[in-house]
């Protein structure tokens, strides 16, 4: 798992339960395009997040509707063991 | 500038989109577009479009190496695996350079081969070139122009060893070929006028060097010294006896006497130059009443 991939996934486990668009994960982790959303999409195809449109009217709203990702509870659970593992190999 | 860049940067995002995949190309528009929109920047905006650029060739060729994850016959309703192409982008990319890289060595062969000029195999003809005759310029009104004699040696001509001279005739020797330069005048050496040097101010009498022994025993007498002197009065070398006085205590005496007087001595001159020289000296040693 790369350095890049492991930072959009710590952006996900600050808050499990929050929804976070592209834009919204590049603020976080400062990851350019090029590489987020391949990164976004791998971790879909292997289950670990879930997107879906943003509910708006864009023409309400004056702006496109976003694409927003949030982790699965086999993600959430599996990206806590990545994480979990690093602390022991960094504690022992 | 703005508005320019953010249309700009809106079409490359709509082009990158269309490179991805066909099943992700209309929801990666639009999630782009969308995600454009959050930028703050016109920068901020263009370099998220070209990223996009990178992102979808790597969407790419990620979902054409995909192992179908959903069996047609479960009735999943999008396949994300498409069939490899036979050429890949990669390939034509490939095709491409190599194909201009031999149109170019091919191009630059032609026109090398067009610009070598073939041998020039006729013979060589000698041609006489007629060299430009020296322009003579007329002597200048009030120039003198003064004709500078040769002053070469005369070159002697004699006649060959084996010439056979016939019996009535008279052998000349030397011809000369040409006018020898006037004779020069020779001048008379210029003589030197050489005055020798001697004992000059503060050099010390016999009487402060007469050995005591020697007036005791009443001994008198001259010796004759050779000392070489610099221009300026000093001795070069040890002053050395050239005729005894006839006591070895006055000759000791006299060689000391010399060596003490050194920087008093007047030194010889050619023409009142004072020069370096060698000169005989005399010195007496006589009791006084």
């Amino acid at each position: 798992m790369s350095l890049q991939t492991l930072r959009v996934l710590e952006a996900f486990l600050d808050n499990p339960l929050e929804q976070l668009s592209g834009s919204d994960v590049h603020q976080r982790c400062h990851i350019a395009s090029g590489t987020l959303y391949p990164i976004l999409l791998r971790l879909e195809g292997a289950g670990w997040l879930v997107s879906r449109w943003e509910l708006i009217d864009p023409a309400t709203a004056g702006r496109p509707r976003r694409r927003l990702y949030r982790l699965t509870s086999s993600g959430l659970k599996r990206a806590s063991e990545v994480f979990a593992s690093f602390n022991r190999g960094v504690l022992a | 500038m703005s508005h320019t860049t953010d249309t700009l940067s809106g079409l490359l995002v709509r082009r990158a989109a269309r490179i991805a995949p066909s099943s992700l190309s209309a929801r990666l528009e639009e999630e782009w577009l969308a995600d454009l929109h959050e930028r703050t920047s016109a920068s901020s905006r263009l370099a998220f479009a070209l990223g996009c650029f990178w992102a979808s060739a790597a969407i790419g060729r990620e979902h054409r190496l995909t192992v179908p994850v959903a069996s047609a016959a479960q009735g999943d309703a999008v396949t994300l695996v498409q069939s490899p192409r036979f050429l890949s982008s990669r390939a034509v990319t490939f095709g491409l350079v190599l194909s201009v890289h031999v149109a170019v060595f091919y191009g630059l062969m032609l026109g090398h081969t067009r610009l070598v000029k073939p041998a020039d195999t006729a013979p060589l003809q000698p041609r006489m070139i007629d060299l430009p005759q020296p322009k003579v310029l007329p002597p200048r009104p009030g120039i003198d122009m003064h004709v500078i004699p040769d002053l070469r040696p005369p070159r002697i001509i004699d006649p060959p060893p084996d010439t056979k001279v016939p019996a009535n005739t008279v052998v000349s020797t030397p011809v000369l070929d040409y006018p020898s330069a006037p004779p020069t005048e020779r001048l008379p050496p210029r003589e030197v006028v050489h005055l020798q040097g001697g004992t000059g101010p503060g050099f010390p009498h016999p009487d402060e060097y007469y050995p005591d022994v020697a007036r005791r025993q009443e001994e008198q007498g001259a010796t004759v010294l050779q000392v070489c002197v610099d221009a300026g009065g000093r001795l070069t070398r040890d002053p050395v006896s050239t005729q005894s006085s006839g006591s070895a205590r006055l000759d000791a005496a006299a060689i000391k006497l010399a060596k003490a007087g050194s920087g008093h001595y007047r030194p010889s001159t050619d023409d009142g130059r004072p020069v370096n020289s060698c000169y005989p000296l005399r010195i007496r040693f006589q009791l006084r009443n």
